[in-house]
Parts: structure tokens; sequence; C-alpha cells
């Protein structure tokens, strides 16, 4: 649960230290400092291990993240799948809240993912049991290395620049536990850890707190289980004590997501909770039955065949199966869970004139981040929609009703003019200004070659923002004589004020309709209509006013304010439409899917 | 099996869309498709005397399918050439 920021920043000094400290004892314990050293490695080739995969999923882990997670065991299964491959829950995680926080998964998924993610992070284990100790593992990590040196040289694709940078995770990873058997091996000549093992409850404790405190200081779990492993391989500590402390290790890793979510916004925190619940409920569960759970252990391995004295593994499926038991016991209640932590961390930014979804931890991510600025923009228009509404002198439900469009208008929502300055400070300039600021934040993350599609899209957002901000500021000058000639004695340009009003509602109801519409297809002829009624109400009106004045029917004042209201009306349809092919047209649609101008005319002389 | 094989057979296996004029050219396809249907169902009903007070607006929503249609087609045409 930590933001992918406190993350980067916490690991790198960690690493440092950890160096540090193995310099230090170099002089004095070099075995100690060799399996500091082997520390130290494992957690840099992790490093490299999520940034490769990263790059050489190029996005599809968050499709994939995003598509399959609809249901709770979907969520499960997808977050064990994917934390296997990643071999990174904390990857998982940042990818999780950025969804939270643009809305494109629930918390009851997220919750999933994470209890998924949690089976998935005891493959290390696995992955270190199985290959790490039969074999000798540090003798495949130099040409592992190399080629991950070469491979960029010689293919430029971004898939094959990924797989180099798994290839020296994997390769330094190795060469970490290589270090770390060694050091465990040269240590026991000296000195036997095993000596200090501790039977019973108190053994328990003790074993889980070392574990937790372990996990705590290097900030990985994997990390933690790769040590225990070894260590066990190679009898330095005993194995119903290794239990303990990957109990610990367990409950280590939460206290890091904790941190970590101080500095996090509200779904950070959610998830960070969850994640701890879980994992004390699984930890105690563990504590209370762990004779029974041994023995259940003893039993799969035996059905497996896993040797009655291979540790190394029993401690891995141990691992999984006191992980899996949590999540069949927590997650029948996952529905509860997420009832109390969504009254638990209440967001600020819900407040009126704030933004809901622009969150500085979803810009590492381009394409989250131009779901929630799209997101947004939509937010911008349902605020600034209730402005144009009563700055036509129009009732909301009037409009979202099947009402005739003569008694919507005739129904004014008010005989006085609306402070639609105070309005636009109140619900759109501050949510105005956060979208550009961080549409400008994100597209400073994003690579120029590889969101190219991103930035020009963001350009579009942007300037869908302002159509929006623009078709507010018209109607505040199109309300001055709306209410004006509502109560003038000239029935003549009343009229026409209405039949302005009356075209603006028509094109409100589509735009407002579009909210709701599925079909791409149904969205597409509604613009499209819309684009070709606003180009007709713009000539009658014109037609009309050319009639009055030539009759002498309005006054010369009338005739202005009636040209430049049409205009101001023309524009607030404009800038709607232009807006609206942005925001809820399908992305992947091809640019200027709607009918063109030469289209209307087309359409407008056939009639 | 070559590195993009794998990962076509991967992006097919989960219905992924890694390139964006792929997901382009699918949804301009599936555009089509419906337009072609609504157009159907328009023109059935402007056929029909059910629909008689309903006839001006059905034959725009009919003569702007069209030309969406049209232009939707030229979209796909311009996708499949680059």
């Amino acid at each position: 649960m930590l933001d992918t920021n406190f993350y980067k920043r916490l690991i790198t000094p960690i690493i440092i230290a950890i160096l540090l400290v193995a310099l230090v004892f170099l002089g004095f314990y070099p075995n100690v400092s060799m399996i500091l050293g082997g520390i130290a490695l494992f957690l840099i080739g992790m490093e490299y291990m999520e940034s490769g995969f990263r790059t050489f999923s190029g996005g599809m882990l968050e499709q994939v993240l995003e598509k399959f997670t609809n249901t709770t065991p979907k969520a499960i299964t997808t977050g064990f799948v994917a934390t296997s491959i990643v071999q990174s829950s904390s990857l998982l995680s940042v990818i999780v809240i950025s969804f939270l926080t643009a809305e494109l998964i629930t918390l009851a998924s997220a919750v999933g993912i994470i209890f998924g993610s949690n089976i998935g992070s005891t493959t290390t284990a696995w992955l270190v049991s199985m290959f790490g100790l039969k074999i000798k593992i540090s003798a495949y990590a130099m040409p592992m290395i190399v080629m991950g040196i070469l491979i960029p040289i010689v293919l430029k694709d971004k898939a094959w620049k990924g797989i180099a940078s798994i290839l020296i995770g994997l390769g330094v990873i190795f060469l970490g536990i290589g270090y770390m058997k060694d050091g465990f091996e040269v240590l026991k000549e000296g000195m036997n850890l095993a000596s200090y093992a501790m039977d019973g409850y108190l053994g328990v404790f003790v074993y889980v707190l070392v574990g937790a405190v372990a996990t705590i200081i290097i900030q990985s779990s994997s990390a933690t289980m790769a040590i225990i492993i070894t260590a066990l391989a190679t009898g330095q500590i005993e194995y119903a004590n290794a239990l303990a402390l990957a109990i610990g290790a367990n409950l280590g890793t939460t206290v890091t997501a904790v941190i970590g979510a101080l500095k996090s916004n509200e779904n950070g925190k959610r998830l960070a909770l969850a994640h701890f619940i879980f994992n004390m409920i699984t930890g105690a569960i563990a504590i209370i039955f762990i004779y029974q759970l041994t023995d259940l252990v003893d039993f799969i391995s035996s059905l497996i065949g896993i040797g009655v004295e291979n540790y190394a593994m029993k401690l891995a499926l141990f691992h999984t199966i006191f992980n899996v038991v949590g999540v069949l016991i927590v997650s029948p209640f996952i529905k509860y869970l997420v009832t109390f932590l969504n009254k638990r961390f209440i967001p600020t930014s819900t407040e009126v004139g704030k933004a809901k979804y622009l969150d500085s931890s979803i810009l590492a991510i381009p394409d989250v981040a131009m779901s929630a600025i799209t997101k947004e923009v939509q937010h911008l228009f349902a605020n600034g929609f209730k402005i144009i509404i009563h700055g036509i002198n129009v009732k909301k439900k009037n409009l979202a009703s099947d009402m005739d469009t003569k008694q919507v208008i005739q129904d004014a929502y008010s005989s006085e003019y609306i402070d639609i300055d105070a309005f636009y400070r109140y619900k759109i300039k501050g949510i105005y200004g956060q979208i550009i600021d961080f549409a400008t934040r994100a597209q400073g993350n994003m690579n120029t070659e590889e969101n190219s599609h991103n930035i020009e899209y963001l350009y579009k957002l942007k300037v869908a923002a302002r159509d929006i901000v623009e078709a507010v500021k018209d109607t505040k000058h199109l309300q001055k004589n709306l209410i004006k000639y509502s109560k003038s004695k000239n029935t003549y340009v009343k009229e026409q004020y209405n039949q302005l009003r009356e075209d603006l509602v028509v094109l409100l109801r589509d735009i407002n309709s579009l909210a709701t519409v599925k079909e791409q297809h149904e969205v597409v002829l509604i613009l499209s209509k819309a684009k070709l009624h606003s180009q007709r109400y713009d000539m009658m009106a014109n037609g009309r006013l050319d009639n009055l004045i030539r009759e002498n029917l309005i006054t010369a004042e009338m005739a202005t304010s009636l040209m430049n209201d049409s205009t101001y009306a023309y524009d607030i349809s404009k800038n709607l439409i232009d807006m609206a092919e942005v925001i809820f047209v399908d992305t992947n649609l091809a640019n200027n899917i709607l009918v063109d101008d030469e289209d209307i005319d087309d359409l407008l002389s056939n009639n | 099996m070559g590195i993009k094989k794998f990962i076509k057979s991967v992006k097919d296996t989960f219905d992924i869309k890694l390139s964006k004029k792929e997901s382009k050219r699918e949804k301009i396809k599936e555009l089509i498709k419906e337009l072609r249907t609504k157009r159907k169902e328009i023109r059935e009903k402007i056929k029909d005397k059910k629909f008689k007070n309903k006839l001006e607006d059905l034959e725009e929503d009919y003569a702007i399918i069209k030309l969406q249609i049209k232009k939707s087609k030229k979209i796909l045409r311009n996708l499949n050439n680059d």
C-alpha cells in the first residue's frame, strides 16, 4: 500500500544502509557482511524485476487488473497471478490505489486484489526453496546479468528492454541468494544461531517479533523470506522457529504498508488498513493454530512428495497455506470491511468546487491519469451544466423530465438574476485550475514517444475544460437580457428570447442524455444531431431577427441585444458539443467522428 | 515462438489491445456495424405508418446515420492505409 514516491524514496536508503553495515562488518565478521550484501543484492534485483516487468508489459498489467476484477474470486485470482508473475506486491498496490482513485475499480475489487496478492507473494518462498537451494544458483546469475546488459544493445524493442531488466533482476536476486547461503554456511562454522532456538509459544512469539522487525527494517517480506529459507537450509535456525519468522514477515509487511499509507490518499489508507486487518487476522490464526497447521503441512507434503526433511519447501508450503486460510476466512466479510473502510476514511476532496479524481498518486501511470482527468472534466461539466440551466432560467428537474420544452421554459427557475460569477468562483474556477495543473504535471511524466496519443488527448481534454468555462461565461452574458426581456411588454422580443431558451433546452437535454447513453453509435448520433440543430437554430434565429427588423417590430436596441445573444447561445451550443465530443465519444474512435460543417451544409440544403 | 507472437497470443487470450491503432480500427468497425443496424431500424420505422407523426425526425436521423457511416468508412480506410 505504499505510494510510489514513498517506496522509491525508502528503498534506496535501505539498500545503502545495508551495504554500509556490510562494509563495517567486513573486517570483523566477513560472513555477516556476505549475508548483508546478499540481502542488498536481493532488494536491488527486485527493483530491476519490477521496472523490467513494467516496461515489458507496456500497460498490459493495468489492463488485466481493470478487466478481471469485477467479482471477489476474480479479483483474488488476478491479484494472486499478477503478484506471482511480477514478484512485487508493492507494484500491485501502487496500481490498485491509482485505479481506485480514478474509480476504475471498486474498493471491494481492490481489497480482493490485495488478498490475492498476499497469496501471490508467497511464491517467492517457493522459488527460493525450489531453485535457490538445490542448485548452485549463483552460477546462473552472471550469464543472466550479461545477457541482460547485451540484449538492449542488440534489440531496441521496448519489450526486449523489459526482458533485459527482468534478466538482470533475476540474476542479481540469484547472486544475492547465493551470497546469503554462503554467508550462513560460513557463519555456521563460527557461530550456531540454532543454539538460540526456543520452544513452545514463547518461541513462537519471540520469532514472530524477530520476523516482523526484520521485515520492517528491510521493507520487503520477500527478502525476509529469502533470508529465513537460506538460514533454514543451512541449519542456522530450526524449522519451528522459521515458521514463526514467516508469520512475523507477514505481519511486518503491514507495518510497512501502514507507514506508506500515512502520506497516501484515502484510497491508500483504506487499502493499507484492509491489508493490516487481513494480515493481523491471518497472523493470529497462524499463531493460534501453528501446531495444527504444521501437521497439515506435513500431511500435504507427504501427498505432493516433499521430503520429510525438506524444511525449506515445507516452510514455503506453510507460508502459502496460512495465507490461503486467511483469504478463505476473511473474504466472506469483504462487504462489511468495505463499508467500514469507506466510513473510516472519507475523502476530503469531495467538497463542491474541488477536484474529485485528481490525486498525485496516479500521476505515475499515464493511462490512469488520463482516465482521472477525463472524469474530472465530466465533473466540471456537471457543475457547469447546472449553472447554465439556471442561467437560462430553467429548472433542472424539468429539463431532466419528459416535459414539453415550451412548458419547461414557462416554469422559470427564478425571476431574479443569478450571480453566475459567484457560482463560477465556487464551482468552476477551482476545479478548472486543478485540471490544468494536474494535466501539466501528468504530461511531464509522459514519454513523448510512447505517449503521443495520451499527450494529444490531454490537449483535447484541456480544451474541453476551457469550452465548459467559456459556455458558463457566455451564459452569464446571455442571462442579463434573458431576464430583462422576459419581462418586456414587446411580445416579439419576449418570444424571440423564449425561442432562444427553448433551443438551448433541446441541446442541453441531448447533452445531458449522453452521460447515461452507453452505445457509441447513439452518442455519435445525438451529438451529430445536436451539431445540426444548433446550426439550424442559429440560421433560423437570424432569419427571424431580419424579419423583426424589417417590419419594425423591435427597437434597434432590442435588435442589437438579440443579435449578440444569438451569438452567445450559438457559442454555448458549440462549446458544449465540442466538449461532449471529447469526453463522451470513445477515445479509440478516430478524431472528428461527428458530422462536419460540410456535412451539415448538405443536410440543411436537403431539407 | 517469437516474442511478438507470444505477446499477440497473450493479448488474444485476454482480449487485450496493446496498439492504439488496432483499438481504433476495431472501434470504428464496431461503430459501422452498430450504425448499419440503427439505419435498418430507422428505415423500417419510416415505412411503418405507426411512426407517421415522427417522420421528419426519423428522416433526419436516417440522413445523419448515412453520412456517419460514410464518414466512418473513410476513417477506417485511412487507418488501414496508414
